[in-house]
């Protein structure tokens, strides 16, 4: 199947840094994200955006990935509580163990409940949004999620609502330590 | 004796800090950002109708993956 065809139809964008275009500091650059053709990743720190994508677009060979965890203070306890959180810039195609679907980026929650019992939510957008400048970088994957970060201050936030299809939302804080 | 100069573990690659230059890859094909190794976390989600809510200590990376050879 020509996948240049299958997937023209789909509305998939992708603000990000310039971080592929090392010699110039913008804070963001749209581009297509699912594309038929070579894909170029970056393998080295132009000196800003340290979360910003990597890939330039997303075509059935690359993944670009931002992953969170946490996990409870009381496990010692007891208490099992956590939770994984990660926003993906691929596909299936990139990624083999990425449920099937080609033409649409996931966005995956999970984790335990203060016993142990395991849950999990598995959501597709059709448009995701990175912005990154020199420290600072944000993510939104459709309507579903969100995050936000500085490297510089240390401080990182989430939000989800997935009420209404899969009975989840929430939110987190990262407040960097050493 | 021992000087903590900084109360924050600092982002890192595979085989070093951030610095402009610095190598990305931890495998081959592979870049890795350890943006935040070490955090204080604090969760607040509710999950069909059941609050997960708990404080403990966080992790935050990206991770990028292509099949052709980075240059």
């Amino acid at each position: 199947m020509n996948m240049h065809s299958s997937l023209s139809s789909i509305s998939l964008g992708l603000l990000a840094s310039a971080a592929l275009v090392p010699a110039i500091t913008v804070s963001q650059v749209k581009y297509p994200i699912i594309e038929d053709g070579p894909s170029s990743a970056q393998f080295t720190y132009p000196g800003y955006g340290l979360d910003g994508p990597r890939v330039d677009h997303v075509n059935s060979t690359v993944f670009d990935w931002w992953y969170f965890d946490m996990i409870s203070d009381n496990v010692a306890e007891g208490d099992l509580s956590s939770v994984v959180a990660v926003f993906h810039d691929g596909t299936s195609g990139g990624f083999q163990t990425l449920l099937d679907s080609p033409n649409k980026i996931p966005m995956t929650l999970g984790g335990t409940f203060p016993n142990g019992t395991i849950w999990r939510t598995y959501s597709f957008v059709s448009e995701a949004v990175v912005v990154a400048d020199e420290t600072h970088s944000q993510g939104s994957w459709g309507d579903i999620g969100h995050w936000a970060g500085d490297v510089e201050t240390g401080h990182w936030a989430a939000s989800f609502d997935l009420l209404e299809t899969h009975g989840v939302r929430g939110t987190f804080r990262l407040e960097q330590v050493g | 004796m021992l000087t903590l100069l900084s109360q924050r573990a600092p982002p890192h690659f595979s085989c070093g800090l951030v610095e402009p230059g610095a190598s990305e890859v931890i495998l081959p094909h592979v870049g890795w950002v350890n943006t935040v190794p070490d955090a204080r976390a604090t969760v607040d989600i509710e999950i069909n109708g059941t609050a997960l809510s708990f404080s403990g200590t966080g992790y935050h990376d990206k991770v990028r993956d292509t099949r052709i050879r980075p240059s």
